[in-house]
């Protein structure tokens, strides 16, 4: 799922790294287990999207990072912010409001004009 | 720039893409400890040492794949990538100006807190007037000579081409050449004082020329080694 329309997978990557850090802090590699896992390997977000999304995220100030030394290496745990929060509102109503509309849809009980 | 899971070639990938070189060195320190979960899972799940290293970074993806997110955001990239005039054109008259007006609040903030600029006859002792030198030539030959090598290291760090930093030192070059700030001193009508060379209109005599011909080698001087490094990588 991770190829297919990457506008569409950028919105729910970013909602799910907003829900999944409004718990604790987190660093890349359980993030991208923890969607994985989440979603029953459903949504399979590659490295290659979750690290730059958590980048211009923190660029927003939606984020932001501490570094910590774990086995001689460095890593990076991400928080959110309180924009963090107010995006994460934004999006769980932007995508409950999605879902609803194409729920409705799907059932036949709606016909656009 | 090191990584020790070899993500170098991606790092020199997107430095040249121009991405900020802080976000570079940050996304392969991050891709170098994900690396090392990865292989640490592949063995606990039963394979040698060296298969679970290939398996985990074949599990990472490619070069490519790691770089096309940040590639088709130009969010990522630096202020020197998005906007080269901004930083090689626009900003070097500014800091050119403040190697002038530096050096002269300082030789200014000398003369008052001493006393001499507001005592009723200005007489300099020689003390000042070293300091008035060594400011003044400061402001000439060092600020600018560290203004183009801030360019040059901007550049070669960033991977800009070469022709921004060049335009740069030109540009700097011919503002410490003419540029100069006079401070007069007040109550005193013909006492000033003067930073900066003002050489291309005023000083034709040869012997300013001299002096000029070596504050534009030393200023071009980070030029001439950007070059030299472009020629000979």
């Amino acid at each position: 799922m991770s190829s297919q329309n990457p506008a569409f997978m950028a919105g729910i990557s970013e909602l799910m790294i907003l829900r999944l850090l409004q718990d604790r802090e987190m660093y890349g590699y359980e993030l991208v287990q923890a969607i994985r896992a989440g979603s029953r390997s459903v949504l399979n977000l590659s490295e290659g999207v979750v690290y730059p999304l958590l980048h211009a995220l923190e660029k927003d100030g939606a984020l932001k990072s501490r570094r910590a030394p774990a086995a001689g290496r460095t890593r990076v745990y991400y928080t959110l912010t309180s924009k963090g929060v107010r995006r994460l509102f934004e999006l769980t109503d932007e995508w409950g409001r999605l879902g609803a509309a194409v729920g409705a849809v799907l059932r036949g009980g709606a016909h656009a004009v | 720039m090191r990584s020790d899971g070899g993500f170098e070639a991606l790092g020199e990938k997107l430095l040249r893409a121009g991405i900020a070189p802080r976000r570079v060195k940050r996304y392969l320190a991050e891709l170098d400890d994900h690396l090392a979960e990865l292989t640490a899972r592949e063995v606990e799940a039963g394979h040698a040492p060296g298969e679970a290293s290939a398996r985990a970074r074949a599990a990472l993806g490619s070069d490519d794949e790691l770089a096309q997110s940040w590639l088709a955001n130009p969010r990522l990239k630096s202020l020197t990538a998005r906007a080269p005039w901004l930083v090689f054109v626009a900003a070097p008259p500014f800091a050119v100006l403040a190697a002038f007006l530096v050096p002269l609040l300082a030789i200014i903030a000398i003369g008052k807190a001493t006393g001499m600029m507001t005592g009723p006859r200005f007489d300099a002792p020689i003390w000042y007037q070293n300091v008035i030198t060594v400011l003044a030539s400061a402001s000439n030959f060092v600020l600018p000579l560290f203004i183009a090598s801030l360019l040059v290291a901007l550049a070669i760090r960033q991977r800009v081409a070469p022709l921004w930093p060049l335009v740069g030192i030109g540009l700097i070059t011919l503002l410490d050449l003419q540029w100069h700030v006079v401070f007069s001193v007040s109550g005193h009508s013909n006492c000033s004082i003067v930073v900066g060379s003002w050489l291309l209109t005023r000083h034709l005599e040869r012997q300013y020329w001299q002096l000029g011909w070596i504050q534009m080698a030393v200023t071009m001087l980070p030029a001439a080694l950007l070059m030299r490094r472009y020629v000979r990588p």
